[in-house]
Formats: structure tokens, sequence, C-alpha cells
């Protein structure tokens, strides 16, 4: 079930009452319905695969159980490795093992040699890498003894599967998400019109901005080859935008839905265009991601406190790791290590703690240098989403090569067409409501702030109107396929 | 809580009331397909020749040009299987019905339906793809069946009208006769027809089985297949094109039929519309020696399905 879908829409009001007005007074028996509720939302799609997110759910609640009764590190070492081969495994064997496969054959023919071994057809379980993360994130936690284990598999496997982050994130902690499952969840009024607010900015980011770039975004991408520099920059541009308000806005949905229901997810963007570096960018993009890999991988390497090479391995490390993550396709790979050779002169240089304030804070408009330090890096980040959404290294490379010529600096091909402008327009309006609202936590808090009622309300009721105007055909969310 | 919903319910009311009006007004509005639904149904008792096919024949054939009381029924993306079923549903009400046109294009006999436009069948006809309802259709048309874009875009559009089903409103040249254009289309028919290929002996039997109805009531059904520009004919596959004349060769032996092969028929440039369709001067031309044919009908029977199997029969 997605979010923009008609099955959603009603299947949300229904829980809602359900979870509100029946089961409201008995906190074991809401658990009980949002576990429910969670797996028919998981099984919507494929109810084959909700065998797997109870496994998964299974095995570490048992080994995080046995975590807290055992003190032997042997011992403890022992039942944290089950936990991370059986959710690595899955993960591993879902996502990765035809890649590996072809990559073999790939390289044995590079050599001359001879590599017979045979592709599966698999379907890829929607969420794995989101919800593998979450509950390996919970026994590392249970290991470190940071957290107690939760002797409920009730609120565990609600922890696990809660409908509005289970797909595509935010990635939750335990430490964070699993205390809410055990208290009784209260509605409060303001949050839950601060949630509405959100979610219809999600929608927003997801109907208007991210569908429509994606038009053009695939058009330019699928047909780069007939395109000037200047038209691939612009598709670059495009898909800039498209997966920020795809995945942003399946964020926005997923925290202002839970906060509907009293929950408080983490904040999963923090307007990463608006970034001065590389670093600032990627305390902004996909933070439960990023802090995922930072306290799971990055630290537990040793962080940037070892000696150089150690730093830059880490570095790279985490990066190729992320890419990875993505997907299993050698471009993925390439974003990561682009991203690492961005980050790297930052972290050496010591400048990755520079910008840890907002933009133009106490200003309307940023100034001449922040605006081109944000223009900078908003370049690189879009050269680096060229490898993440073309079909191969080598069609990134052409592309590349292409934006590199003297094309450039022709006028692009949908600069003269009405939709691409209508989308351009898009765009803009879209990036002035995130600057005008960037020191909220979404943009579009800024609006409960306005006093004039009518100006408020003729906000909302143009964003709606413009979500409907523009929903139609249901798009999936892009960051499904991770 | 209460003042909460109270508050949701207040907020979204206006929203509410303008979805409900637009609603109705798509649904009142005369599409074409209206118009053609209502138009089979008023005239049921008068028509005796009836059009049946894609955009091709709902272009291409001019109802005006015939002295027998003709209605084009035909539609863009309509495929045999909606042709086939809008003619049953009104065939025992069809009392004076005599010709029933059948258009194949180079795609029909492997093109079961176009799932944006199965709503309207739907709406208008009361017709469902192998009996599929999507009932969020039914629902809101202007959300699930147009889109709200087209579906507003299309209450501020200028109204088609058509008399005895057919519209001259496509009488504008919009792409130019290019070749380019005419490769792309015939690539997106490809694309149909792959997607189709499993249902070809399928539509086939749909075929015969219309074919046999109409000849057991004395209704005579006649293959047409209507001229396109050779900047589009010049990209057909022909081995398609030869495996769509051998089946539809093949019906016309065993029912006696006739298949009017007109794709190559040479007309003017100033008679396409684009491509692959024909302007109002195309579908006069056309359509005056399709009624020609009609009329020496009964008098001369020509050998066209011989001929149409060469490509090379003319009307005259």
């Amino acid at each position: 079930m997605i979010f923009n879908s008609f099955d959603f829409a009603v299947f949300f009001p229904v829980f809602f009452v359900l979870y509100w007005f029946v089961f409201q007074k008995n906190l074991s028996l809401q658990n009980i319905l949002i576990v429910a509720a969670s797996y028919l939302f998981y099984g919507w799609w494929d109810w084959r695969f909700l065998g797997l997110l109870t496994l998964s759910s299974l095995v570490d609640y048992v080994v995080s159980l046995e975590l807290g009764k055992r003190s032997a590190p042997a011992q403890r070492k022992v039942l944290l490795g089950v936990s991370i081969v059986v959710n690595l495994g899955l993960l591993g064997f879902f996502k990765y093992y035809n890649f590996f496969v072809e990559s073999f054959i790939d390289a044995f023919t590079l050599f001359g040699a001879e590599f017979h071994a045979q592709t599966l057809n698999i379907v890829l379980p929607v969420g794995i890498s989101f919800y593998t993360f979450q509950t390996m994130s919970y026994t590392i936690d249970v290991y470190r003894k940071e957290l107690a284990p939760t002797r409920s598999f009730i609120d565990f496997s609600a922890f696990v599967a809660f409908f509005p982050q289970l797909v595509a994130g935010p990635i939750e902690r335990a430490s964070n998400l699993l205390p809410q499952f055990y208290t009784r969840r209260t509605f409060d009024v303001p949050k839950a019109i601060d949630g509405l607010r959100q979610i219809l900015w999600g929608f927003f980011k997801k109907v208007v901005i991210a569908d429509n770039c994606a038009e053009h975004a695939n058009f330019i991408f699928n047909h780069s080859e007939e395109f000037s520099g200047s038209t691939l920059a612009l598709g670059a541009v495009y898909f800039a935008f498209q997966i920020y308000g795809d995945f942003s806005g399946y964020s926005d949905i997923a925290i202002g839905t839970s906060r509907l229901l009293g929950f408080e997810l983490k904040r999963n963007f923090h307007f990463p265009y608006f970034s001065r570096d590389i670093a600032e960018f990627w305390r902004r993009w996909h933070i439960s991601l990023s802090t995922w890999f930072r306290d799971y991988v990055y630290l537990p390497l040793g962080g940037s406190r070892g000696s150089l090479s150690q730093t830059v391995r880490n570095v790279f490390v985490i990066f190729l790791i992320s890419g990875f993550w993505h997907g299993a396709n050698w471009t993925f790979v390439a974003w990561g290590a682009l991203n690492a050779l961005y980050f790297l002169p930052v972290l050496l240089a010591k400048s990755h703690r520079k910008h840890t304030d907002g933009v133009a804070e106490g200003r309307i408009l940023p100034s001449i240098r922040e605006l081109i330090a944000m223009g900078f890096t908003f370049a690189l980040t879009c050269i680096a989403w060229i490898f993440f959404r073309a079909e191969n290294i080598r069609h990134a490379w052409d592309i590349l090569c292409e934006i590199a010529s003297p094309s450039l600096l022709t006028l692009p091909r949908f600069a003269g067409s009405l939709k691409g402008l209508v989308c351009l327009a898009l765009v803009v309006f879209f990036v002035g409501v995130e600057w005008w609202g960037r020191h909220g936590n979404f943009a579009l808090e800024r609006a409960a702030t306005l006093k004039s009622k009518p100006v408020r309300y003729g906000l909302y009721y143009t964003l709606i109107g413009m979500v409907f105007w523009y929903v139609g055909k249901e798009q999936a969310f892009i960051y499904f396929q991770f | 809580m209460r003042a909460f919903l109270k508050q949701l319910l207040l907020f979204f009311t206006p929203i509410f009331v303008l979805g409900a009006a637009l609603e109705w007004a798509v649904r009142s509005y005369p599409t074409i397909m209206h118009q053609k639904a209502e138009g089979v149904a008023q005239h049921a008792d008068s028509i005796e020749v009836l059009v049946l096919g894609t955009s091709h024949a709902a272009r291409g054939v001019d109802p005006g040009e015939f002295s027998l009381w003709t209605f084009n029924s035909a539609m863009g993306s309509q495929s045999l299987y909606f042709d086939i079923a809008l003619t049953r549903k009104h065939l025992d009400r069809l009392r004076s019905l005599k010709y029933v046109l059948i258009s194949v294009d180079y795609h029909s006999l492997q093109f079961l339906n176009e799932d944006e436009i199965d709503f309207m069948y739907d709406a208008h006809y009361d017709l469902q793809f192998e009996g599929n309802v999507d009932f969020k259709w039914r629902l809101s048309q202007l959300i699930w069946g147009y889109g709200v874009k087209e579906g507003v875009t299309l209450l501020f559009s200028p109204q088609n009208t058509c008399e005895r089903g057919f519209s001259p409103t496509y009488d504008v040249m919009r792409n130019g006769l290019i070749d380019d254009a005419g490769k792309k289309r015939v690539v997106f028919f490809d694309r149909c027809m792959e997607g189709d290929a499993a249902y070809r002996d399928t539509i086939l039997t749909l075929l015969t089985d219309f074919v046999v109805e109409l000849k057991e009531r004395d209704i005579t059904p006649v293959f047409v297949t209507l001229p396109c520009h050779e900047v589009f004919n010049r990209h057909l596959d022909s081995r398609m094109e030869q495996k769509n004349r051998d089946d539809i060769a093949l019906l016309c032996s065993r029912f006696d039929l006739e298949h009017l092969d007109w794709q190559r028929m040479p007309l003017p440039d100033s008679m396409f519309a684009d491509q692959d369709h024909l302007r109002a001067s195309g579908a006069a031309e056309v359509s005056r020696r399709l009624n020609a044919y009609l009329e020496s009908r009964d008098h001369t029977r020509l050998t066209f399905a011989a001929q149409a199997s060469e490509g090379t029969a003319t009307p005259e």
C-alpha cells in the first residue's frame, strides 16, 4: 500500500477511528492493532513477504532477550553474530545475490576464464533495507548495553513493522521509537494539526514536485544520447528535485501520520539543498541512514580519530556501503565513492563542522558567499545524482562528457516548452517555500505562524488544489526499491 | 478530539463541495464518446450503416457522405473488443442495420484495450473490458477516470460536437507529415501489439463469432483498412501486414465477405491531418468511395479480397 493511493485513503481513516475510539483505553490492544494494521499495510503489496518481516522480528527479539540474560562476552558476540548473519543474509540474498553472481561472471570473463553460475528470479521485498537496519540497530544497542531488551513481542513487532515508516523510513532507533509503545499515547490537537500540515507538505513534494520532475528527468535520462549538455544538466537538476521531493515527501508523510497517532519520529531531511558544503549536506540528507552508518560503522572503525589513512579508509567505507545499500548496481557504488571524494577534503581540512548553524540566520536572503557555497554544493550533488540515476557507469560517464562539452552553453531543449517551464516554475515555488520555512522541522511548519487566517488557509487550499491537480496515477516512491 | 474532527470537517467541506461540483460537471460533460453513446441509442431505428474502429475510422469516415443512414461509432483507441461489445449491446434495437463497416488497422488484431479510457466505456456504454470494473472509476470519474488535471481542463476546453458520430475537430495538422512522427507512431503500435500478442487468437475468435452473429441477422460486415500516409506506411512491418491480410482474407473467404484494403490508397497530402489520420476533406473523399462501394455492392460483386491480399485494391 502506498500513501498516495486510494487504498491508503480508506485504510488510514478506518485505522484512525479504531485506534483512537475503540482501542484507546487498552495499550496492549492498541499495539496489537498497530501490528495487525502494519502487516495488512505491508501484505497489501505481497503477503508472502510477511514471513520475512516476522522472521526478522522474531530473530532479533529472541537474540536480544538472550543478550539481556547473558554476560559472557563470547556468548554475547555469538548472539550478535547470529542476528547480523540472519539479517544481512536475508538482505544479501534478496537484494544482492544476482549482483554478486553477475559481477563474478563478469570478472572471470574479463580474465579470460569461464565461470558458470545461475542468477535467480528474485523479487526484492519492499522496504527490506529499512526494517533490516532498524532491527539490527536494536540488537546492537542491546549488545552494547545501551538499551534494555523488551519482553513484549507485540511491542517489538510494532516497532519493526510500524506502518508509517516501514517501507521507506525514517530508519528509527529503538531508543527513540520502542519506548513510545510502552506508554499510553494521548491525542494532542496542536501536534495532530502540525502532523496534517507535514502530511500536506509531503504530498506536495511527492505529487507536485517529484512526479512532475520525474517525467522530465526520465525522458532526458532515457534519451540522453539525443540531448545537449545543457539539457542533460537540466535533467540532473530535475532528478535532484525528483529524488528529494519523493524521498523527503515520504518521510514527511510518515512523520506526519505518526504524529496523528501520537508518535514522534526522527527528522530525516533538513533542507539539504541549502547546504553550504558537502559535510553539511550529509548532516541534512537521509539523516536516519547517515547517523546509522556513523554510529554502527564509522565510529566503531575509529571515525576520524586514527591516522590519515585510517580516516580515509573509514570515510570510503561508509560512503561505499551507503551507496551499496541503495541498490545492487555499480552506479550506486560510484555515487558513494564520489561523495566520499567530495567529503574527504572537507574532513581533512577539519572544516566539516564549519556550518552547523542555519543558513542566513536572521536574514531573509542569503549572502552572496552563502549563495555561491549553496550553488556549488548543489552542483556537486547533481553530478553525483547522475551516477545514481544512470543505467550504468558508461551511461553516467557519457552524460558527464556531454555536460562538459560546449553544448552546455546552448539553450536547454525544455526551456521553451510549456510543460518544462511549468515544472521549473513549480520547482522555483517549492524552493521558495522551503527557504521561507527553512528554520522549522519542515517548510510548511512556518505556515502556523501566519497571523492572517485567510492567507494561511489560502496557502493550504492552494497546496491541496495543486496536489489534487496532479494526482492521478499512483506513482510508487523511488525509495521503495531500496 | 471532537474539536479536532469538527475543525477537520469544516476545513475539508469546501474541498468536498468543490470536488462534488466538478465531479457532477465532468459526468454530465458531453464528451465525444458521450455523444456517440447517446447517438447510437437515439438513432437505433434509423441506422443502416454502423462504422466501427479506432481513431483512423473515427476521423476518416464521414457519415454525411453516405446515402444510407450512417453512424460513426469508432473512437480513438477503441479495440475490436469494444467495437463488438457496443454493437452487440444495441443489436436488437438496430432494426434497419444493413452494413457494419469494421475498420481493421495495422494493430487491430493484436490490441485488446486501452486501460486509460476503459472507464469511459463503463460510464457511457455500461461495458466493461472482460467484465472488470474498477469501482474507483464509479466513485469518481474526476479523480480516477480522467484525473483532476485532465478532467478540469476538459470542462474548460471548447466543446467538441459530432454529427452522427463524426467530429471534424481534428482538422488541424499538428505535427506535419514527418517521417520521424510516422516512425514513432508505428513503434507505438508495435508496442501495443507486442503487449497483446498472446490475445490474437482470442480477438480473431471474437471477430469470427461477431461476423456469424451479424450474418445470422442478415447484416453484412465489411472490413475496411483506411488510408494512412506514406511517412507512416513505410515503417510498417510488412510481415505483420501480410499476417493481418491473411487472417482477414480467411474470414472473408469463409463468410463471403470483402476487405477494402485502402491502407496505401494514393491521396494528396492535403487530405491527411497527420501520418495516420485523415482530415475532414480526406474523410469526405474516402467516405464517398465507401458509399459508392455500398451502393454498387448489390449490382456488381467486386473481388476485393483477392486484390486486397496483394495490396492493390482500389474502389473504382
